[in-house]
């Protein structure tokens, strides 16, 4: 294989930017998207610095549609796409507006499926490839107060499954990745109650490390193999 | 058994296809039915077909976030309580994904996950006053079995069934039921929107059901209190669905 583009959506922060470090190795481009643009360029000089791939960072907020399409256009080539941008807000119906309902909706499922559409077309215009989706285990198992995000969550999930044949022809392969609870700062928007309540907080969590593990090896596993669908919990978890 | 005689109804996309029959069903139970579409030409229409003085009509686009709560605001003007609230208004979209267009995917996104998902919560906000209703959202035998060239429909469906899933906790907290619906393909205006690419891939002969059928089977559904439903996925005996 020669040298190789890949695009990871969120990456100025937890999961995303675990992922970039991770796949960091010597000949790739490695496409870092983020709304903080700040936490980006930072990132993105570091990593140059210390790892043998290239970074660039492309500030872009993933709610507006017009933004989303236009840094796309820019994109020349891609081999893999992880799609990582997403938010967790409590979302149970008493102390929640529907603006909030609305964001939660739009950047973790209209944008996410935007994404997908518009790294395919650029995938497909060349030899394929993969398309990665961190999605969340409220996708296998919707959880009451985050109704919304777990109905994203899987709503993404079906459409990686509804577009495998689609796909197939043009060499793309889907996976989603369903985490359970991991230490990022995706709940900064939580009250300490909440997280207490829903018992989010109990240790031990996945690492955001632990994600990346998982995306390096798929995207290095034989062509002929697919992961459809990857699910991890914290053993401690030992939910069904 | 839940009697459906004087209560207040309010069903999303009535004006044709299912939420017309479910509309002249709970007629026929006696109940007060809200009816509501898009456009004022095809509500009025639709109450000139019905004919029935406890029909009424709102019009909104369920596209637009705003136009949601305008809906409930016109529905509850009267005072009157609302004892089922129907999630059906829909629209789908067949054919390649790669190939469709952002404003399309938009529009469907918005009007078949955004547009139940908020109303469910204004439902709710108004059946927890009196710690009594019914939600019924209508999704698709899709949310479970994503399809081939209907993927975003697929994925739209399939959040709303989750959706509904999780939502259901929280209704129950209200003594607010509710419950989802995953029918097959149905013989409606909906399926003439679909793409040549798509009824050849399945086969040109997608069995269809009887939308007065299905809003049979649903009121049948609605009106059991032994049973307790959390969600019911059906289709035509003879659908096959190749996959
Ligand atoms: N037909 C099937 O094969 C099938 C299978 C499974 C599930 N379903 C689901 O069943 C539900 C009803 O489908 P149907 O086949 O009866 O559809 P339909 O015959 O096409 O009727 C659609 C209804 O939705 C309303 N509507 C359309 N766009 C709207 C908008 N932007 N805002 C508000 N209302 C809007 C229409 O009102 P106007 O007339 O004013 O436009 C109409 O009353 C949908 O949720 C659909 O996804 C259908």
């Amino acid at each position: 294989m020669g040298e190789e583009n890949i695009l990871i959506t969120g990456a100025a922060s937890g999961m995303g930017l675990a992922i970039a470090q991770k796949l960091g190795q010597k000949g790739r481009h490695i496409l870092c998207l983020d709304i903080d643009e700040k936490a980006l360029t930072q990132n993105c000089n570091r990593l140059n610095e210390t790892s043998g791939a290239h970074y660039k960072p492309i500030a872009c907020d993933l709610s507006n549609t017009a933004n989303l399409l236009e840094s796309f256009e820019e994109i020349p080539r891609l081999e893999h796409l992880v799609h990582c941008a997403g938010i967790a807000l409590p979302d149970d119906w008493k102390s929640t507006s529907d603006k909030d309902w609305d964001e939660l909706l739009h950047i973790n499922f209209i944008a996410a499926c935007l994404v997908i559409q518009q790294g395919a077309k650029i995938l497909s215009a060349h030899q394929g490839g993969n398309i990665i989706s961190i999605s969340s285990a409220a996708a296998i198992k919707p959880m009451p107060s985050q109704a919304v995000y777990s109905a994203a969550k899987a709503g993404l999930n079906a459409l990686h499954k509804a577009l495998r044949e689609e796909f197939r022809p043009h060499n793309i392969r889907l996976t989603t990745i369903n985490p359970g609870p991991t230490k990022t700062n995706i709940l900064r928007r939580f009250s300490e109650d909440y997280l207490e309540e829903f018992k989010v907080l109990e240790e031990p969590r996945l690492a955001a490390s632990d994600i990346a593990a998982i995306v390096d090896f798929v995207v290095a596993s034989p062509s002929h193999i697919s992961f459809d669908d990857i699910t991890l919990t914290p053993s401690a978890w030992a939910w069904n | 058994m839940f009697s459906l005689k004087g209560k207040e109804v309010l069903i999303t996309g009535s004006t044709r296809g299912l939420g017309f029959a479910l509309a002249k069903r709970c007629l026929q139970e006696k109940a007060s039915v809200t009816i509501h579409g898009s456009k004022t030409k095809s509500v009025e229409d639709a109450l000139a077909k019905l004919e029935h003085e406890n029909a009424q009509g709102v019009v909104a686009d369920l596209r637009e976030i705003q136009n949601i709560e305008t809906l409930f605001k016109e529905f509850t003007h009267e005072q009157k309580p609302l004892d089922l609230f129907i999630n059906n208004a829909g629209r789908t979209l067949t054919g390649y994904f790669l190939q469709q267009e952002t404003s399309d995917l938009v529009d469907l996104l918005n009007l078949n996950t955004r547009a139940p998902l908020l109303c469910a919560k204004h439902a709710l906000t108004l059946m927890a006053k009196n710690k009594t209703g019914t939600i019924i959202n209508i999704s698709s035998n899709a949310a479970a079995a994503p399809m081939p060239l209907l993927a975003a429909y697929s994925a739209s469906k399939a959040a709303l069934s989750a959706f509904s899933k999780a939502f259901r906790a929280e209704c129950a907290d209200e003594d607010v039921r509710l419950f989802w619906i995953e029918p097959g393909a149905i013989a409606t205006g909906i399926t003439s929107s679909y793409t040549k690419e798509f009824i050849e891939r399945y086969d040109g002969n997608i069995t269809r059901l009887n939308p007065d059928d299905v809003a049979e089977h649903i009121i049948h559904i609605y009106r059991s209190d032994k049973l307790n439903h959390q969600h019911v996925v059906f289709e035509h005996f003879s659908a096959t669905h190749k996959s």
